[in-house]
């Protein structure tokens, strides 16, 4: 009897301890981690729960120093990192951003490489076999066999590495991220192959901006006429990055032969035959950056401001982590990508640096024709090639191991065939410069320890791919801009549809020659900017497609040329400006040709709000709502032809939207289809009011901030750790560009003063612990448009002033 | 009957908190407290009640310790992530799973003593 006893309670013992400490509970939503692992205050997620008051000095070692390393923390929790030697100081870079923020390191990477069905299980299965296919991990292998050439640069990333390993080393279940916790699983060692992942994840996040696939769908639902009319490459009131009328120059004797391309030469159509049409995600693409550079000429100091804003998915924990990096051959202050070595967009004591997406197309899609089903043979000028074959192995927790064949072209990866789904007809390659040798990851080497003009065109012929607008600024008076990164030399509309891929005359040849990359030194007009446009005008040697913006650039030039005496503030104020350009060229379209002769009461009122307003997407204000509402509506029902379409095919742009308001002319896209009447640009501007101001007046009276709705989501989409509500002003088109997920993810701004003069703010907080109270501690400042001042200084002494805590690192 | 049962709700309490300060394993009082039990055995309510009454106490004191330092920062976040009323619950609830197990390994090392404790 008490045997039995013994074994029943053993047995009770055993299952309770199996289903708290092994079991998890899985849902429709998630998974939800093993309850006694999870909540446990001893490795639980209590553990997590960062002591508020106690900001302790800690001295901890770091094997492989050269000399002892000085953290110094200041009161945002922002590492001022003195070291001895460049070595110690990546190293420490490593250990210190480890610290707070190894969990978005390694999920960052993980996604980048298609690794995350490991964690999740099989649901992210088809994620994660994209990834591959789209050559990340062949890209990152690529760009760090180029970085591993360079003995120097391989040895700080071996150190940056290390110092992450360090940190990783020092870990029990007790201290883990609380993400670990709450997914159930343990972190792996950093790698250099992970840093080169990173730098892809951003590569394809900043570059995904092609249309290919779209664009031929799009030709063959309208010919090629109407896409012309649509899909335009430039519209003449843009405001190029270098300024219009500037001559440019052809460094290279390379004639393009202007072989048109068999496939889309006519209108035929080639994808009839795909019986299961590609859908890739649709993504309203609202990243976008600004930057810009003042001349001493035009400000108050008689020294430049620079100014820098990349507007990213909003995200906790932040895309950047805040940091200055000393020692004696440089000094460096600004924003670093967790996971990657060095300040990404910063100054020095010397010069200061920024960017912008440069949105031009990159990536081309070529069609592959095999020889059979074997895939092992493609068609070359009508002769076969071989194909180069990599079986990719995905791990899945939960279930069995899955392989997936990649074929490799010449072009690249077949990122679409049957082996991807069984209905694919068509095979498509992906031809990406991110798939080539590259070294990102010595630009902001370089540029982190440059001192002047030449050192900065130095830093940046090193960058190939996402290709950015790299601003600069330094103390000696110069100012410059340039479009940097690989681009190919192409014909005209080469890259905006699909193309055959058996013929070599559709293949990337040559690359345009740095020095003819646009650029600008010094202009008369006193300054240099980017936010997305086109980088030169028509007049440009070179043909080039890309995704490309026509209202913040042009804001920000007219502020700009009309401001002098300036002042950090008044470059503050147009970070934070809220003007609707769109609207302001829009709106009086609009309402000009609306009928106003029917309208009743409330409508009469929004028209009366609607003509007041002076076109500013106020947090408070109510008539940007109304504007937002109205356009919304009519550019629904104006491009109904482009809604719900069998095959994906992009939506036009807004630019072409305002073109089509404020036209003049008769047009088969004003016509609505279902409908039996032909509707004329006046019907649709009276219908889209009426539609707009029947949802106005079914929805609660609310302001611009209420109806945008931004929120800051975390990177795992958890809600508990997410700001659902943020209060702003701005939306996508406007400078201040916080729209519902999008925004400023950095905002900078640097005046090259002898003792130089900084500031800075970023929606997020320094730490990636959400039990820490330095999770998101800025981003109610950052919402209300304050900055901080950056403490800089290459004196230890000097920063001692500022510390809130001291990390020594001892070798 | 050599310590009164206040006393040892006491030391079973205070050694849980000692053990979870010094070993991060969660469940390493589950050893404790079938070796205590074991040593101390008394009737199966009372081994029960001792264990489920140490851990469920020694966890809420740890929990509370936490959750005053950080301001609840923590605990709200996770109250909302299981969509649990309030953060009390997210404790009790957590402390009552504490005690579970406190009470089966109590109950455990009084049943080991019964069927081993008096061979010799």
């Amino acid at each position: 009897m008490n045997h039995f006893r013994t074994i029943l309670s053993l047995f009770l013992l055993l299952i309770g301890l199996y289903f708290l400490n092994s079991y998890t509970i899985k849902t429709d939503k998630a998974n939800i981690p093993p309850l006694g692992k999870f909540l446990n205050p001893i490795t639980g997620f209590w553990k997590n729960a960062e002591n508020n008051d106690i900001i302790k000095n800690e001295s901890i070692q770091l094997k492989g120093l050269h000399a002892p390393v000085t953290v110094i923390y200041d009161e945002h929790m922002i590492p001022h990192i003195y070291a001895a030697n460049e070595e110690d100081l990546y190293c420490a870079q490593g250990y210190v951003t480890a610290r707070f923020r190894l969990w978005q390191m390694e999920i960052q990477t993980r996604a980048a490489c298609g690794r995350v069905s490991e964690i999740l299980g099989p649901k992210t299965l088809d994620f994660d076999r994209l990834k591959r296919r789209t050559g990340m991990k062949y890209g990152a292998e690529q760009t760090l066999a180029a970085i591993e050439n360079n003995p120097e640069a391989k040895k700080l990333l071996a150190a940056y590495t290390d110092g992450i390993n360090q940190y990783i080393h020092s870990l029990n279940a007790a201290s883990y991220p609380v993400e670990y916790k709450l997914l159930n699983y343990q972190p792996k060692d950093w790698t250099n192959l992970k840093t080169a992942l990173l730098l892809k994840a951003m590569a394809e996040n900043l570059t995904a901006l092609e249309y290919d696939i779209e664009h031929t769908n799009a030709l063959n639902m309208l010919g090629k006429t109407d896409f012309n009319l649509i899909y335009r490459d430039w519209w003449d009131e843009q405001d190029p990055i270098v300024s219009k009328g500037t001559s440019f120059q052809k460094h290279i004797n390379n004639t393009i032969t202007n072989t048109a391309d068999t496939l889309f030469s006519t209108n035929s159509n080639p994808i009839q035959s795909i019986e299961n049409p590609i859908d890739r995600e649709e993504d309203d693409y609202m990243l976008g950056s600004n930057n810009w550079a003042i001349a001493g000429a035009k400000t108050k100091s008689g020294k430049p401001i620079l100014a820098n804003d990349p507007h990213l998915r909003l995200s906790l924990p932040s895309i950047w982590f805040q940091i200055q990096l000393s020692c004696p051959s440089y000094n460096a202050s600004g924003a670093s990508l967790p996971g990657a070595p060095g300040v990404i967009s910063g100054f020095n004591d010397h010069i200061a640096w920024g960017v912008t997406n440069a949105g031009r197309d990159i990536r081309d899609w070529y069609k592959i024709t095999f020889k059979d089903a074997t895939m092992n043979e493609y068609l070359v000028n009508g002769t076969y090639k071989k194909t180069h074959k990599i079986v990719e192995q995905f791990i899945i927790k939960g279930e069995a191991d899955f392989y997936d064949t990649i074929v490799y072209t010449h072009h690249g990866p077949v990122v679409y065939d049957r082996n991807f789904s069984e209905k694919q007809a068509m095979n498509l390659a992906l031809r990406w410069t991110a798939h080539d040798l590259s070294e990102e990851m010595l630009t902001f080497y370089k540029l982190n320890k440059s001192k002047n003009i030449q050192d900065y065109f130095e830093a940046i012929s090193h960058y190939s791919c996402p290709a950015q607008n790299f601003v600069f600024a330094c103390k000696d008076g110069d100012i410059a801009i340039q479009q940097q990164g690989k681009f190919p030399i192409q014909r005209k509309d080469q890259g905006v549809f699909i193309q055959d891929g058996s013929l070599t005359s559709n293949d990337w040849k040559s690359y345009i020659p740095f020095e003819d990359n646009p650029h600008m030194v010094n202009p008369t007009r006193g300054f240099v900017s980017s936010a997305n446009q086109h980088p030169t005008d028509t007049t440009y040697p070179y043909y080039y497609t890309g995704v490309f913006e026509y209202f913040r650039n042009r804001r920000i030039n007219t502020e700009l040329t009309r401001m002098s005496n300036i002042q950090l503030q008044d470059v503050e104020h147009l970070q934070l400006d809220n003007f609707n350009w769109m609207a302001s060229e829009c709106l009086p379209a609009m309402l000009n040709k609306l009928d106003k002769s029917h309208v009743n009461a409330k409508q009469q009122a929004i028209i009366e709000q609607l003509s007041a307003w002076k076109f500013y997407n106020e947090a408070d204000s109510k008539a940007a709502v109304y504007y937002e509402i109205w356009e919304d509506t009519l550019e629904k029902i104006m491009w109904d032809e482009f809604m719900h379409t069998k095959y994906p095919v992009r939506f036009p742009e807004k630019i072409t939207t305002l073109h089509f308001i404020s036209a003049d002319q008769a047009s088969i896209f004003y016509d609505i289809k279902k409908t039996e009447k032909v509707e004329s640009l006046n019907d649709l501007i009276a219908l889209s009011f009426t539609y707009a101001s029947a949802k106005i007046a079914s929805m609660p009276e609310q302001d611009w901030t209420t109806y945008k709705h931004t929120s800051i989501e975390h990177l795992a989409k958890i809600p508990a750790f997410s700001i659902d509500y943020v209060a702003s002003g701005g939306n996508k088109s406007i400078v201040n560009a916080i729209s519902k997920y999008h925004g400023p993810s950095w905002r900078m701004i640097v005046e090259m003063t002898d003792d130089i003069h900084a500031v800075a703010i970023y929606p997020g907080g320094q730490s990636g612990n959400p039990g820490s109270k330095y999770y998101d501690n800025f981003v109610s400042d950052w919402s209300q448009g304050k900055y901080y001042e950056i403490y800089h200084s290459a004196l230890l002494n000097d920063m001692k002033k500022h510390a809130s805590s001291i990390l020594e690192l001892k070798p | 009957m050599l310590f009164s049962n206040k006393l040892l709700f006491v030391i079973y309490t205070l050694s849980v908190l000692l053990l979870s300060i010094l070993v991060p394993i969660w469940f390493a009082f589950i050893l404790l407290l079938i070796f205590f039990s074991f040593v101390f055995s008394s009737k199966t309510t009372k081994a029960f009640l001792l264990g489920f009454a140490s851990v469920f106490c020694a966890w809420i004191i740890l929990m509370l310790f936490k959750d005053f330092q950080n301001d609840s920062l923590l605990s709200t976040r996770i109250t909302h992530l299981f969509k649990l009323p309030s953060k009390w619950i997210l404790l009790i609830l957590t402390a009552l799973i504490g005690g579970i197990l406190g009470a089966l390994s109590t109950w455990l090392g009084k049943n080991l003593k019964s069927s081993f404790g008096y061979i010799k």
